[in-house]
């Protein structure tokens, strides 16, 4: 029995107050899991991945899961519409689809990322995924950058420590739903004036005289790579204006800042 | 592996072929501990431990010293050995990781068990954080239980309205609550994975806020930073 584990964001938009909502499983050999990983990974875990919707209020009354159901009970005193992010892992024997139904309001969306493709999108009734091979080249950074104002330059630079061979910034699995290289807001326009990834640096110019509010907060996805045996670390940096700052997710540990210096991140 | 080590790592390793069907005794204090010195009787456990036959424990009795194989009480344990000063090494989560995944069901079912345990966090205020973690010489991992049952992992709020957390974590090793309102009572249900028969770890509190852990036959509250200890 080859066990795998397949880190999950469950995105939840438009769900309604004072409900019983459910994600339930039906194929043998998939189930949810807290997962395992090192002592820093995501787990089970709310609204803590970097792109969050920006509220700080909740929705939720209880969340619980076993192997085959997740369950969200929203509370009577939640405003009508909320959205939250919900992270979690799926372990399988070796299945590469899953099969199931969700109980939601029928506004409400679940937009599911499975490891690094691109999200399903689920609605109350049947659903489905299809779960890709593993990325054995590949890890996906997943970075929220703030605070770029108009005419802000922000530069991420990756390294290892010497010795660990080579890393560099790729756009990812050659597969079809790989989720690629990825640049989006969800507030407004990104008003960015040029953009430069390299394999060492990944460059965003915001236009000088953009019309997009000041706090947008930018989304980027992009892979690293590595050419013979994976890095235990890497390492970024960020060298940007003031008053910016940069959340950074590599692969599914938890969160951290990049600092002005090397910043280490575990894969 | 430093056999000196008074760690729960060098004793569970060696007993890895062991056909323990006694669950209790599963656990280097053994059912009777002696209340004088049970932390002495651990390291004369892993000191001598080289030395018992591993069908010395299949029978479920206690982990008594010297490789004696009688039960408890018959003869007096040895004066042990103090433990050495070398702190016991930091073990790669990965270790445990795979120790955990590599049993088979019928081995993980007899030495590695899951306890349930609930954890009830009071008064936890307004843009605060609770932060609980396993101390990182612990042989265990947080999951959501083995059975295809409907009780794994919950997170409520029991005497609130809503669960006024601003975000929360739970994974293996390590798991934290950030309110951003003031907070009555939440309660985290999940399951303990490992052969020790009882954990221990840390917690950051904000002034003002409990912890309760709750185990089948054990509870322990804190409050501040705390370290605890819980049998399960």
């Amino acid at each position: 029995m080859h066990e795998k584990t397949i880190p999950v964001v469950l995105l939840f938009s438009n769900v309604a107050a004072n409900s019983n909502l459910s994600i339930n499983l039906t194929t043998p050999g998939v189930k949810w899991s807290l997962g395992g990983g090192s002592p820093d990974s995501l787990g089970f875990s709310y609204n803590v991945i970097p792109d969050i919707p920006n509220q700080t209020t909740s929705c939720i009354k209880a969340i619980s899961f076993d192997d085959d159901q997740l369950t969200v009970v929203t509370a009577e005193a939640a405003p009508a519409s909320s959205s939250f992010t919900l992270t979690l892992a799926l372990t399988t024997d070796g299945t590469d689809y899953l099969q199931g139904y969700c109980s939601l309001n029928n506004d409400a969306i679940v937009y599911g990322y499975f490891g690094a493709e691109r999200p399903v999108q689920w609605r109350n009734g049947r659903i489905s995924a299809v779960l890709n091979g593993t990325m054995n080249q590949f890890c996906p950074v997943l970075m929220s950058v703030n605070g770029a104002n108009a005419g802000a330059r922000v530069e991420i630079g990756l390294s290892i420590p010497d010795g660990e061979g080579a890393v560099a910034w790729t756009l990812g699995p050659d597969y079809d739903n790989s989720m690629g290289l990825s640049l989006y807001s969800n507030t407004g326009s990104i008003g960015l004036s040029q953009m430069n990834y390299t394999a060492n640096r990944i460059v965003l110019q915001t236009a000088s005289s953009s019309s997009s509010s000041q706090n947008t907060a930018i989304g980027l996805v992009a892979f690293v790579t590595w050419k013979t045996e994976r890095p235990r670390y890497i390492y970024l940096s960020l060298f940007s204006d003031s008053g910016v700052s940069v959340n950074a997710q590599v692969g599914n540990t938890q969160p951290q800042y990049i600092s002005p210096t090397t910043t280490l991140f575990t894969l | 592996m430093d056999p000196n080590a008074t760690n729960d790592k060098g004793k569970d390793k060696d007993k890895g072929g062991d056909k323990d069907k006694d669950k209790d005794a599963a656990g280097p204090q053994g059912p009777g501990k002696r209340p004088d010195r049970p932390k002495e009787a651990d390291a004369a456990t892993d000191v001598r431990l080289d030395d018992v036959p591993p069908t010395g424990d299949a029978a479920g009795q206690t982990m008594a010293p010297a490789g004696l194989s009688s039960p408890l009480g018959q003869s007096a344990p040895e004066i042990p050995q103090a433990p050495t000063p070398d702190l016991p090494a930091a073990i790669d989560f990965k270790e445990i990781e795979q120790y955990m995944n590599s049993q088979g069901d019928g081995f993980a079912q007899a030495n590695s068990q899951y306890h349930h345990l609930t954890i009830t966090v009071s008064k936890l205020r307004a843009n605060s954080k609770m932060f609980l973690n396993m101390r990182e010489d612990q042989w265990a991992m947080w999951t959501a239980g083995s059975r295809r049952g409907m009780r794994g992992v919950a997170i409520e709020a029991t005497k609130d309205p809503v669960l006024y957390l601003s975000s929360f974590l739970v994974n293996a090793r390590e798991m934290y609550l950030q309110t951003y309102a003031d907070s009555t009572e939440m309660q985290i249900f999940l399951y303990v994975h490992t052969p020790q028969t009882s954990l221990r770890g840390r917690v950051d509190l904000p002034p003002g806020a409990s912890v309760t852990l709750e185990s089948r036959s054990d509870r322990s509250s804190l409050i501040g930073l705390s370290s605890f200890s819980i049998e399960f």
